[in-house]
């Protein structure tokens, strides 16, 4: 009696873990396919109407960055080695730039949205609870679609990117070769990286507000 | 790619002749150790000796260092600077006006047919890797291709074949080889020690390369040279924008396109596509916490489609990049 009762729960647990394991995988590959497309439904209903001013479109550029991108983690990451000897103060203000630099590389590029739509192929679980999500940016009049991959981590309960390969090119790695290449000419001086990066955000803005004057 | 030497004409392995053989082989030895290749074997040299002299010593510059990979890099910045000139005065002119005179679907044309003359080449590296199907692939685009259309269409391609990219360095990857030391080639751009040598052996294997020595005709002669130049004019003209974009968002282009280079073949040699962990190639900061290398890549693709990117169709084989 003992025995088939013990034996009764542990097939229920079984039965149990079968069927949960399984669903809670799903319903966490789900939430990353979700926020990936929540993210890109925001993007064009927010950032992409033609209409908009240059200051409006970085404004609102800037609060989906705060909303869907973990700046702390990818400012560390972009340091490469350096991140350790790198004073918190310092970071701060070096986090500051980053933003400004991606704000002033990327907003006004969604000027020429022309109706492109993002499908999700795959999610895939990666290393560190980390998901992978793959995407195709597909053309309106069905031109070469544009693999794009979302690296996402959960912070504080919350999705956030922290990494995003086109066409398996990462925008992370590319942007942490060139800093750790410009720190090492420059003895490791995060300061020094932080007055190019200003440098180099006023001739973007400029350039900017060029072209769409 | 534009290369200065040829296979001499007494180069006839098929008549048995063992000797005849070993001294062709030794001529084209001796031409490999003239011409440019002697010229860049030199600047490697010259590179690593001046680099070797002083790998840094603090140990965030040295794990910077060591992960660049790049001990002849004062002479590769050197390079790079007149790879970045011939592009200016040469390379963007010359694929404006190609894009300006032909339209799109011509300029299409040539890159299909530049794309069907490398399928040899290109099937010889997926038999070598264990590819079947990929030769498959390859045998079926390029019948396909050129029975229709002399290769100017890519039939097969909209049929759901597409172009895919193979060459000797993803072989010797393949077979477990090391990149190498980063190098940058004069006029042919980033590359490393592995992928500059599967460029002499594509050479060799290339039918087109034997029949350029073998003909007197001036455009057998000059093929590989047309070839090159045609293709890097074409793929200079798909990417103004792209390339325009990264020089003003880098505050070091040269690393940025040292980056970009690696990564893009670390692609190839995956052919792209597959979900799997890869780690990123040969950048592993150990940072001892979170932060560190996180890169498990997942993308990949058609490599057909590079060019609607960008810089990174242009950095195999062009001037700039």
């Amino acid at each position: 009696m003992f025995v088939v009762r013990r034996y009764t729960l542990v097939i229920l647990l079984a039965g149990l873990v079968a069927v949960t394991a399984p669903e809670a995988g799903r319903a966490s590959e789900e939430g990353a396919a979700a926020f990936v497309q929540d993210m890109a439904a925001k993007v064009v209903n927010s950032i992409a109407d033609k209409s908009l001013s240059l200051a409006e479109r970085q404004h609102r550029f800037r609060k989906l960055l705060h909303e869907g991108l973990d700046m702390e983690h990818v400012a560390g990451f972009v340091l490469g080695p350096y991140r350790r000897r790198v004073d918190p103060s310092d970071f701060a203000e070096f986090q500051e730039v980053l933003e400004e630099f991606i704000v002033q590389s990327y907003a006004w590029r969604f000027r020429d949205y022309a109706g492109q739509t993002l499908e999700v192929v795959s999610v895939r679980a990666a290393q560190r609870g980390r998901e992978i999500v793959k995407s195709h940016i597909l053309q309106p009049n069905g031109g070469p679609s544009l693999e794009v991959s979302w690296t996402l981590h959960k912070k504080a309960g919350d999705y956030k990117v922290i990494d995003i390969q086109v066409q398996g090119l990462s925008m992370m790695t590319t942007q942490r070769d060139e800093y750790v290449e410009f720190l090492r000419g420059e003895n490791g001086r995060l300061q020094s990286l932080v007055e190019a990066l200003r440098k180099q955000n006023k001739a973007l803005a400029q350039q900017h507000s060029h072209q769409s004057s | 790619m534009p290369s200065r030497w040829r296979p001499q004409k007494s180069v006839t392995l098929a008549d048995g002749d063992r000797w005849e053989a070993a001294r062709s082989m030794m001529s084209i030895l001796q031409r490999l150790s003239q011409g440019s290749l002697r010229f860049v074997a030199a600047l490697v040299l010259v590179g690593s000796i001046a680099a070797c002299a002083t790998p840094p010593q603090d140990p965030e510059d040295r794990e910077a260092y060591e992960a660049a990979n790049d001990p002849a890099q004062p002479v590769n910045e050197v390079i790079f600077e007149f790879n970045l000139i011939v592009d200016k005065v040469v390379l963007r002119p010359l694929a404006r006006i190609y894009e300006f005179v032909l339209p799109d679907i011509a300029r299409d044309g040539v890159r299909n047919f530049l794309n069907n003359l490398r399928t040899p080449v290109i099937l010889a590296n997926d038999l070598m890797q264990g590819e079947v199907d990929r030769a498959g692939e390859t045998i079926g685009r390029f019948m396909i291709n050129t029975a229709t259309s002399g290769g100017v269409f890519d039939v097969a391609g909209e049929a759901g074949i597409t172009f895919h990219e193979e060459d000797f360095g993803q072989t010797l990857a393949v077979w477990g080889a090391d990149e190498g030391a980063y190098v940058m080639l004069p006029f042919l751009g980033p590359s490393n020690v592995r992928d500059a040598g599967g460029k002499i052996v594509d050479h060799v294997l290339d039918p087109l390369t034997w029949w350029g020595y073998n003909d007197d005709d001036w455009i057998a002669e000059k093929q590989g040279l047309i070839r090159g130049v045609t293709q890097a004019v074409d793929a200079r003209s798909r990417n103004y924008k792209q390339i325009e974009d990264l020089e003003a968002t880098s505050l070091d282009f040269y690393a940025t396109v040292r980056s970009l280079y690696r990564q893009q073949r670390e692609n190839l040699i995956r052919n792209g596509g597959k979900d799997q962990d890869a780690p990123m190639p040969g950048l592993g900061f150990d940072m001892n916490d979170p932060m560190d290398d996180p890169l498990e890549t997942s993308a990949g693709g058609s490599d057909d489609r590079l060019e609607s990117m960008g810089p990174q169709a242009n950095l195999d084989g062009t001037a700039v990049n």
